[in-house]
This record gives structure tokens, C-alpha cells and sequence, in this order.
């Protein structure tokens, strides 16, 4: 009795999250922005780290917790390493736009 | 009996969990720009995930496995702040005109 | 340290057996070794560390009731036609050392609401605000006096 409602909670909680990820997944396609994708992308992986600790519960296996964890720095990594390059890229940007405005009140 | 209470805490704090995330995904969808978004998706989080780990380390048996529930959950309060302080960043470096979004104050 | 080594080791391995307990010890104290040698720690600044402990938990409650009150009061935001008016708002810390200011700043992001967007060497702060009533007082809140005590008691162990 207890054991089938804990799986129908379950279940239920696992449904949620992933019509939860799917949304989020459309707003990382729609952002206009990059800034927004990353958001979008950073929520994604919060949800899914959910989805594993409440997996973790549903099969009763301590070591998908391990698995949650890992995730959890990857998650942490990629929104870093993303970010570098993208400021990386900005800067370069402008200071690219900056060089050709010298260039042209040379000229 | 007692059970049935540990049940019903945590489908009460799961339940909870739920709902903030679900306030951060229609905040991905209500707001119009990204440093509003990214206060909504730090809600989901912070409280959001704190709520879930409780309430699925409340239905846990193994002492082992609540510990790695916990540090999990440690482990993401540490790194989200930093990884949204570095989207802060990226908006600001990509952004041209981030006046017309907000005014300064000064203090 | 070398104790908070030894229970993360065997946290993540399950359960405790002879090998297991063995091999953490010796993990433990080789990751002690490497720290006191290439990260300056040492055993004087974690007995300072450790007389900080009681503090520390008084933060974290402080930090758990601020991420819960503004938690609740970000939903009226969310679920009525209020509008939203950001704001960016920069403010002067009087916090000296680099490991204050960075917990101040990450706890100042953790809550939602505020993030912390630019933190300049002389502790000039700049933070985004998602409305105007969030950002009253922000420059009078609990985290920093609680972590100037802190800062204070490690100046003056530091003096004697």
C-alpha cells in the first residue's frame, strides 16, 4: 500500500519535471539573447539533477546519487566555460569596433 | 502510522518544490528581459531544490544516501550564485545599451 | 580539515569496512599534506577557523530565513499584473578582506531578487535589483554586520 503510493508520487513528480524541461528547452531555442540560452540552459540542469535525486528515491539506488552529483558539476562547468568564452568573444568584439573607428578618424 | 506521516511530508515538501519550480518557468515566460529571468531561475535554484532534497531525504532509509543527498544540495547552493554572477557578466559584456533596461541609483 | 576529507571519503563510498576506512586515512592525510604545501593552509588558521563555527551556523540560519522571505516575496510578481520596475544599484562595503566580500556577494546573488553584477577592488558593489521596494535596504542588511563581528574577531586574534 505505502509502496505503491510512494511510486505514484513518483511518477507523478518525474511527469512534472520533464513538462517543466520542455519548456524551459523552448525558451533556450526562442531567447533572443545569449545571456538567455545560458539561463535557460543553467534551469535545465538544475531540473534534471531533480530528476535523478527523485529517480534515485524511486528505485531505492544510493548510487544514482553519485550520478546527481557529477551532473551537478558538469552542469556547473559547462555554464562557466560558456560564459568565459562568450565574455572571451564579446571583448574581442569590441575592442575589433574600437580599432576601426581609430583607423577611420585617421583616415 | 508514522509511515504514513513520513509520507505525507514529503509529498507536502516535494509538492512545495514543485511549485517554485514552476514560478521559475513561468518567470523564463513573463519576464522580458534576461537579468529579470535570471531572478526567477534562481528561485527554482535555491528554495526549489532545497524543498526536494528535504522531502527526499526524508523518505530515504540509508544514512549514506541522505549525506549525499545533503552534499548535493550544498554543493549547488555554493556554485549557482557564482554561475549567475557570471551571466550577469556576459549580459553586461554583450550588452550595448544597458540603460534603456534600468536606471542606475546611486548610494 | 583532514577530518572533513576522511567523512567526504567515506560518504561517497556507501559504507564502512576495514579497507575503506584505511585507505581514507591515508587519502586524508596525503590531500592534507598537499594543502598545507602548495595552498598556504595551516593548523593556526583552522584553529581560527574553528572558533568561527557558532558564527558560521548563525549566518547560514540568517541566509535560510532571507532566501525564504524573498522567495515569497517574489511571488506577487509572478502571479499578478504587477510590473516589475529593475534597477541597478551600487553601493560602497565597508568589508576589507577578499574571503568576506566574496561571501557577502554570493549571498547578496543567492537570494533571489538581487544578483551581484560587478564587484570593484575598493568594495564598490554594483547589484541588479528587480524592483525598487527589494532594493531599499539593501546596504543595511543582516549578512554584513554579522560578517563585520566575524571579520573583527579574526583582526584581533590576529593582533595578539
Amino acid at each position: 500500500m505505502i509502496h505503491n503510493s510512494y511510486q505514484i508520487l513518483h511518477t507523478a513528480v518525474l511527469v512534472v519535471l520533464s513538462l517543466l524541461t520542455m519548456a524551459c528547452l523552448i525558451r533556450a531555442i526562442l531567447g533572443p539573447r545569449i545571456a538567455d540560452r545560458v539561463v535557460a540552459i543553467n534551469m535545465i540542469c538544475t531540473l534534471t539533477l531533480a530528476m535523478i535525486a527523485v529517480l534515485a528515491a524511486m528505485l531505492s539506488e544510493g548510487y544514482l546519487m553519485d550520478v546527481a552529483l557529477i551532473y551537478a558539476l558538469l552542469g556547473f562547468l559547462a555554464v562557466v566555460v560558456l560564459c568565459k568564452v562568450y565574455i572571451g568573444v564579446a571583448l574581442e568584439k569590441r575592442e575589433k569596433a574600437e580599432r576601426q573607428k581609430e583607423a577611420e578618424s585617421h583616415d | 502510522m508514522i509511515e504514513w506521516i513520513r509520507f505525507g511530508l514529503t509529498a507536502a515538501l516535494i509538492a512545495g518544490g514543485l511549485f517554485f519550480f514552476l514560478s521559475g518557468v513561468v518567470g523564463q515566460y513573463r519576464f522580458r528581459y534576461v537579468l529579470n529571468r535570471m531572478h526567477a531561475a534562481s528561485m527554482g535554484d535555491t528554495l526549489g531544490l532545497i524543498m526536494i532534497m528535504l522531502g527526499l531525504s526524508i523518505s530515504h532509509n540509508d544514512g549514506f544516501v541522505i549525506a549525499k543527498c545533503l552534499i548535493t544540495c550544498l554543493f549547488v547552493l555554493l556554485t549557482s550564485p557564482t554561475a549567475s554572477h557570471l551571466i550577469a557578466r556576459l549580459e553586461i559584456a554583450t550588452n550595448e545599451h544597458p540603460e534603456k533596461e534600468m536606471e542606475l541609483i546611486r548610494k | 580539515m583532514a577530518v572533513l576529507f576522511f567523512a567526504l571519503f567515506v560518504i561517497l563510498n556507501g559504507k564502512i569496512t576495514w579497507e575503506i576506512v584505511i585507505f581514507g586515512v591515508v587519502i586524508a592525510a596525503l590531500l592534507y599534506w598537499f594543502c598545507v604545501k602548495f595552498l598556504d593552509y595551516s593548523p593556526r588558521r583552522e584553529l581560527q577557523m574553528l572558533r568561527l563555527i557558532p558564527r558560521g551556523f548563525r549566518y547560514a540560519w540568517t541566509l535560510l530565513k532571507e532566501i525564504i522571505k524573498s522567495n515569497l516575496a517574489l511571488l506577487p510578481f509572478l502571479y499578478s499584473r504587477r510590473k516589475p520596475e529593475p534597477k541597478l544599484v551600487s553601493f560602497h562595503s565597508p568589508l576589507k578582506s577578499p574571503g568576506a566580500r566574496c561571501i557577502l556577494a554570493n549571498s547578496i546573488t543567492m537570494t533571489p531578487g538581487t544578483i551581484t553584477v560587478l564587484m570593484q577592488e575598493d568594495g564598490e558593489m554594483i547589484i541588479h535589483c528587480l524592483d525598487q521596494s527589494l532594493a531599499a535596504d539593501i546596504d543595511t542588511l543582516d549578512f554584513q554586520t554579522q560578517l563585520l563581528e566575524m571579520e573583527k574577531a579574526i583582526g584581533e586574534e590576529q593582533k595578539q
